[in-house]
């Protein structure tokens, strides 16, 4: 068996490992979920040939996209099954969120009202508020035009914002 | 004038429109401001969180081989249960008279109740049989 050990992807995997943890952990919602993905999509990169790999214009830009499609599948057949996401995940529903937040800081808070969103929203918050990703590399990850990443982040960052309003004005 | 320019800032952010150059002119701005007007309290909790969750990473302990987590778990698992075995049979020898009187009541308290329980069924089956007769008779009556 011969193993070419390629330096710069060894390099880079650190890196992108991370990154697609937190991708898939804001998609799926679950760490378990999450680690277990992260770990398919780093294998997926390994087993590819370094000739592929090289083709590539970015391997992060590539490998966010495998994580973002495979965790996209594994919702799908989560809904498949008939069990309702927010179960499924522990997604807290309203009653549950009022008192989760009642024991946590407000940095909780913000997480939890991120991962209350739909899926779409919460890897567009992901890509660009946490990962800093530029529009076009939004829109080639998500494959959508450039104006609808926009459209999308902006309705986002208002709904947050009114979210967040109405949950101090409740006085918690 | 700060104020001013983050506020335009701001507007551009909510729509969606700010660079992410003008998002870190953001972040900084709520970052070591301190007299914060009431309604802009939020942006700072949205733009610490932004900040942290990008500091999470993949747990280390996660990087190993999950082959290897396997094997491992695997053999931990089966020491456990030969030791736990082993305990057990220490127990039970250990067990005083006393406690085995009282297991062997209970037995038969059990086996009682499961007797009952037949003798109940068995009563069923009969009355069940019984409308299989009439179910023949009134065959014959048909005919």
């Amino acid at each position: 068996m011969q193993l070419t050990v390629d330096k710069t992807f060894l390099n880079q995997i650190d890196e992108i490992r991370d990154k697609i943890f937190r991708i898939t952990k804001r998609i799926l919602v679950s760490q378990e979920e999450a680690e277990d993905a992260t770990q398919e999509v780093i294998v997926k990169l390994w087993q590819m040939d370094a000739s592929k790999r090289n083709g590539f214009k970015s391997i992060e830009a590539y490998s966010v996209t495998m994580a973002k499609n495979y965790c996209l599948d594994r919702l799908k057949s989560k809904q498949a099954q008939n069990l309702s996401l927010d179960e499924r995940f522990g997604v807290p529903t309203t009653d549950s969120l009022q008192k989760k937040i009642e024991h946590k800081d407000e940095l909780t808070w913000v997480g939890l009202l991120i991962d209350r969103l739909p899926e779409k929203e919460r890897m567009i918050i992901q890509l660009r508020e946490i990962e800093q990703y530029d529009f076009d590399q939004i829109a080639s990850i998500l494959n959508l035009p450039e104006g609808t990443v926009r459209v999308y982040l902006s309705r986002i960052r208002k709904k947050l914002r009114k979210q967040f309003i109405e949950i101090q004005s409740h006085g918690i | 004038m700060e104020f001013k320019k983050i506020e335009a800032l701001l507007e551009k952010y909510l729509e969606g429109e700010t660079s992410l150059e003008e998002e870190v002119v953001l972040k900084t701005y709520f970052k070591k401001e301190q007299n914060l007007p009431k309604e802009w309290i939020q942006y700072r909790q949205f733009f610490a969180y932004y900040e942290f969750a990008k500091n999470e990473s993949f747990p280390s302990t996660k990087i190993k081989s999950t082959a290897r987590i396997k094997t491992w778990m695997m053999t931990a698992a089966s020491i456990a249960l030969v030791v736990s075995i082993q305990l057990s049979g220490i127990f039970e020898s250990q067990k005083s008279p006393l406690e085995l009187q009282e297991a062997e009541f209970v037995f038969q308290q059990f086996q009682t109740q499961m007797k009952n329980v037949s003798n109940h069924l068995n009563r069923g089956v009969q009355k069940v049989a019984y409308l299989d007769y009439l179910d023949e008779t009134s065959q014959k009556l048909l005919k």
